[in-house]
């Protein structure tokens, strides 16, 4: 990551606290690593070894200590049942039972339709607000900015009656609608675009070129780390939302990962183990895709205000 | 608001309305028209499944206010204190930390990175692993008292990393001239912190929090997967209540999009704080 | 479940996935079946019958293997009809239901729980059934135990078939009666005199205090020796009875509220019955089992059902009669447990619990009502109880079930099953109105009175008895009835101006 300057103090005290800080700052990312340090174990238990003991992430079977019980004989976890459970057995269940293929596919449906449908359309209302003069400009914006103020809690039950209105309840159209427009990516283009010199643009102009030729082959190449900060941003929001999507579906097969898990935790007789199993592979291309496009995501905070989830 | 002007005039072009409607249709639809709607339905008793429902006036509002024991009162007493304990807890660990990684030694990349990683992931996973990691080594989940610290921490946990990265980028916007001039004139550690850092850093601070309160009063994974609303009620927030009113419940409907309008109500002064920063920060904050 | 077809070459099974995948997924196997249509492909089977329920095949196989041959069956008589299965969760039935009736996808028959059945009703989501129950014999009142056909019908409409019966009960765990010699007059007595140590007497536990005086017998405490015996102080190796605070709702109150002779609500929903003295006197004996006698386990919020039980730590817990496969899947039959109905309280009226019958119903949104049900005649039927006792132990409402061979060989196989059907006859009625408002209400006042109950007792705390507590509740409850019946009353005003009949 290239944004911070390194500001590290010299001298022999500036040293020292180097020192200390970095073993705060590790015994904090100890905190921050462990629950998943523990989703991933848990995956790895069966059942009953995830009953008996659940403050130890390493599944009993693969314990140096068990093994070495059982190599001399003695009774050892390897001994219960399931302890030759193949070590991505919860998995593969998790994908033959749970149908967690199914949601990933979901998840990844509508993330990449709302990204792609909000980039467009973002994109188009931005560059009219920024380059374009039509009557009523102003007022319109300040409208659009106007929306950014309602929470999406307070939305929630006002959508759902829009979407039932439109008989949309329990749709594809249903989940991804309320996602195709974001009043804060019109507004960060805008920026955007406004910073972009007019120069290339009007020598387009002066050739005859209209609106949407020179969105297309001028102002778009040249703001492709916005859109591609954006995109990811959008991409993550969409693939994390969860009230949404619980709200409006019903129908298992169109469930998300993260309505798919929450089904999981409320069914009886949950397999928890099954149920991290799941959590892992929902966390794991968003994870993926954070540590591909880093540099992306953290212009972006610094540009940041960027909606949380 | 800076708009560069062009030296020649330009003409109106009508094919702007056409450019922007996709995007107001949506936008529009899924908040005013969308909010106008809430607010008739808040005025009946409405049945989410038959589509309709009786007039009945403010009743619903009246009920949400003034009922003897009234859910809404508590949820909204529950939803402030985590709020109150979230925005003290992200402020107490992301600003420190940040303050920490500009002067770690080492690794100062690889803990933005993992410090971040609890944002990107989805708030439900994070969720289901926190049941289990606050059941065996605490009861905090079992006490009334503790409960919504519960929730509250795993909030923390998961915003803090997000929100160190703000902090970064802001304490980085501070020019290191101001330090060494302080330096010079002899001053110590806290004093730095307290002269330069804080004040410089007004911008983000209020940033951070405002966004950090408006976030926490909507609250709702954490309650729903691991509580439900808690031991006893303790966790029962505003947008949870909500939700059971509007979708678990028959007929209460309306009174869900009272309580919602209710909410709308609470936050409104803290929106009105955040569109104010917001815009300042993006517009002259170039 | 998934089938890799593809005989040889990985990339014809990864492709073969990768349709699968696309035809099970919700987005892609609509647009595809749009497609088809619009291309004029014909369905090999047109007839799309959505079912849902509860039970859901990924918690057992028991219940994989049931739909399966459900299915298989009913296809195989239906060639022109494809029964799609859906489980939702018990606790968002109501919510996906409510949604699921907007959509595109509503459900055509669900497994329908008593505690929704009225409400569901009343908003017209149910569509009645008298006409087709008229031509169907095997279906008639006279089929099924009395007790079962409460909670189906309202005002002469029915709405419901009975398909299963449940009750709650007293689960033991019979290898620590076992391992007390005074104890062994709760088991069963073969013909020959000898006792029987897998069956435990229907009326083992002859009332309150003889429930109490047991479980004391069955709470070992680790002495100061390091023994464990009855009584004493030290650590609780064994507890005798286990009681959930934290799940402490309604449902754990009622069974011993019947025993002792209290209902919880009428059966319009207008009004609660359970603020009675002899109500606080049940809530009383609870809380003294706890703080007084000491025979239960500390109180944690449980994740898991009956974890305790299953690990052998407490010797009676409360489950129900459908707890048996659940038991034997989890302890992988290590456990020897038998089942009981709630001993008769001081002003209790025989043995009693609550019994309630789940029942098949025609969603108001059925597009098929025909095939539907056949397929509720099918389920409801005695074939269809036989194939749920065969692949989940479940016992049925029907009488022509307990006189066949199979049950009684299931008895013999699963002694456990033996008293069950005495059990569900002498229950009452489960509350029905509102449930999960009411739950609402009233399991954060049970749960503070069993948590503080020091503090009650002290005079420090919100309660000053529990009769106070139960005041409070019935206040509660009445409240949720008094609104529910304005809204809908309101309905039935507009259907009555509109001249039609519930729902859409």
């Amino acid at each position: 990551m290239t944004v911070a300057r390194l500001r590290v103090h010299r001298g022999r005290r500036g040293r020292l606290t180097g020192l200390v800080a970095f073993v705060v700052m590790s015994a904090g990312a100890f905190v921050m690593i462990y629950p998943y340090a523990y989703m991933v174990g848990a995956s790895l238990k069966t059942r009953k070894e995830f009953a008996t003991d659940k403050a130890n992430p390493i599944p009993q079977r693969f314990r140096p200590t068990e093994r070495l019980k059982h190599a001399r004989g003695e009774p050892s976890a390897l001994d219960w049942p399931g302890a030759d459970w193949p070590v991505l057995r919860n998995y593969t269940d998790a994908i033959i039972y749970g149908q967690v293929d199914v949601f990933l596919l979901n998840s990844l449906l509508y993330a990449v339709v709302i990204t792609a449908v909000q980039l467009t359309v973002n994109t188009l209302a931005a560059y009219a607000f920024a380059r374009m003069k039509f009557r009523g400009s102003g007022l319109l914006f300040a409208l659009l900015l106007a929306t950014m103020m309602l929470p999406p809690a307070v939305l929630l039950v006002p959508q759902f009656l829009v979407v039932s209105r439109l008989g949309l309840v329990d749709s594809f159209l249903g989940v991804v609608l309320p996602g195709f427009a974001g009043a804060f990516g019109v507004f960060l283009l805008r920026q955007f675009f406004l910073n972009i010199p007019r120069t290339l643009e009007e020598a387009a102009r002066l050739d005859g070129c209209g609106p949407l030729r020179v969105l297309w082959c001028i102002i778009l190449p040249m703001s492709k780390p916005i859109l591609i900060t954006l995109g990811l941003f959008t991409f993550m929001g969409a693939w994390n939302s969860f009230i949404w999507p619980l709200v409006v579906l019903s129908d298992q097969s169109y469930y998300p990962l993260t309505v798919g898990l929450s089904l999981f935790r409320q069914e009886s007789g949950a397999d928890w183990p099954r149920i991290f199993a799941a959590s892992v592979m929902g966390s794991v291309p968003l994870i993926a895709l954070f540590l591909v496009a880093q540099r992306y995501l953290v212009q972006a905070i610094s540009l940041s205000g960027l909606k949380g989830q | 608001m800076n708009v560069a002007r062009s030296i020649r005039t330009e003409r109106n072009q009508p094919a702007a309305y056409l450019f922007i409607a996709p995007a107001f249709a949506i936008v529009l639809v899924f908040s005013f028209v969308s909010m106008g709607i809430s607010f008739y339905v808040s005025l009946h008793d409405w049945d989410g499944f038959r589509g309709e429902g009786q007039f009945v006036g403010a009743a619903n509002y009246v009920r949400a206010l003034t009922e003897p024991n009234s859910v809404f009162w508590l949820a909204l007493r529950n939803t402030i204190l985590y709020v109150v304990m979230a925005v003290v807890g992200v402020l107490g660990t992301s600003l420190p930390l940040a303050l920490l990684c500009r002067r770690a030694r080492y690794g100062q990349s690889l803990f933005r990175t993992l410090y971040f990683l609890p944002s990107i992931t989805p708030m439900v996973v994070i969720s289901l692993v926190w049941i289990w990691l606050l059941q065996e080594w605490s009861v905090l989940m079992d006490r009334p008292q503790t409960a919504l610290a519960a929730i509250a921490l795993v909030g923390v946990w998961q915003a803090s990393g997000y929100n160190m990265l703000l902090f970064l980028a802001g304490l980085n916007d501070i020019p290191q001239e101001y330090y060494d001039a302080a330096r010079v004139d002899g001053a110590g550690r806290l004093q730095e912190f307290w002269h330069i850092t804080i004040p410089l850093l007004r911008n983000t601070l209020i940033f951070v929090t405002v966004m950090l309160i408006i976030g926490s009063f909507q609250v709702f994974t954490q309650a729903y997967i691991m509580t439900g609303g808690g031991p006893q009620r303790s966790t029962e927030v505003l947008a949870l209540q909500v939700f059971k009113n509007a979708f678990s419940y028959a007929g209460q409907m309306g009174y869900a999009s009272a309580m919602a309008w209710l909410l709308f109500a609470v936050l409104f002064v803290f929106i009105m704080i955040q569109v104010r920063v917001f815009r300042s920060r993006r517009i002259y904050d170039q | 479940m998934i089938d890799l077809a593809g005989g040889g070459g990985r990339l014809r099974a990864a492709g073969s996935y990768v349709r699968g995948l696309f035809d099970r997924a919700g987005p892609t196997r609509d647009l595809l079946r749009r497609a088809r249509r619009a291309a004029g492909r014909r369905e090999a089977r047109p007839i799309t019958l959505r079912v849902w329920d509860w039970w859901s095949p990924s918690t057992t196989e028991d219940y994989a293997r049931y739909f399966g041959e459900i299915e298989r069956t009913f296809e195989s008589r239906h060639p022109n009809v494809d029964v799609v299965f859906q489980a939702v969760p018990f606790g968002n039935y109501e919510q996906k239901l409510a949604t699921g009736m907007l959509g595109e996808h509503p459900p055509d028959v669900f497994q329908c729980s008593v505690v929704w059945a009225q409400g569901l009703y009343r908003r017209g989501m149910l569509r009645e059934l008298n006409d087709l129950l008229a031509a169907t014999p095997e279906l008639q009142d006279d089929q099924f135990m009395p007790p079962t056909l409460y909670h189906s019908r309202d005002g002469g409409k029915v709405y419901g078939i009975p398909h299963i019966v449940d009750s709650s009960c007293l689960l033991w765990n019979l290898d620590m009666i076992r391992a007390e010699p005074s104890l062994h007059g709760m088991f069963e007595r073969r013909p020959d005199g000898t006792i029987d140590f897998r069956r435990i007497r229907f009326d083992a536990v002859h009332d309150w205090q003889h429930f109490r005086a047991i479980a004391k017998r069955l709470t070992k405490r680790r002495s100061a020796s390091g023994e464990a015996a009855s009584g004493g102080e030290g650590e609780l190796v064994q507890a005798g009875f286990e009681l959930n605070a934290y799940g402490m709702g309604a449902g754990i109150f009622l069974p011993w509220a019947a025993s002792n002779g209290v209902s919880f609500q009428d059966r319009p929903g207008t009004r609660a019955l359970f603020d009675t003295p002899a109500g606080a006197e049940t809530l009383g004996f609870l809380v003294d089992l706890y703080w007084t006698d000491r025979v239960c386990p500390p109180f944690r919020r449980v994740l898991t059902s009956y974890g305790r039980f299953q690990e052998g730590r407490v010797a009676c817990t409360m489950g129900g009669t459908w707890s048996g496969k659940y038991l034997v899947r989890n302890t992988q039959g290590w456990m020897g447990f038998g089942m009981t109905a709630f001993p008769p309280g001081p002003h209790g009226n025989g043995y009693s619990t609550t019994t309630w019958a789940n029942m098949m119903v025609m969603s108001s949104r059925c597009r098929v009502p025909e095939v539907a049900w056949e397929y509720i005649r099918f389920i409801c039927s005695l074939e269809g109880s036989l194939l749920k006792l065969r692949h989940l132990n479940q016992n049925s409402p029907r009488l022509d079930f307990y006189g066949g061979d199979a049950w009684a060989a299931e008895v013999r196989r699963r002694p456990y099953l033996a008293n069950i059907p005495r059990i569900c006859a002498s229950g009452a009625p489960h509350y029905h109105t509102q449930t999960q408002a009411v739950q609402d209400e009233v399991q954060p006042i049970f749960e503070y009175v069993l948590l503080n109950w020091p503090d009650i007792q002290a005079g420090r705390a919100r309660f000053s008895s529990t009769a106070d507590a139960l005041h409070l509740a019935a206040q509660r409850v009445n409240e949720v009835y008094r609104r529910h019946l304005k809204v809908v009353q309101g309905w039935s005003a507009r259907d009555r101006r509109r001249g039609t009949q519930g729902g859409k």
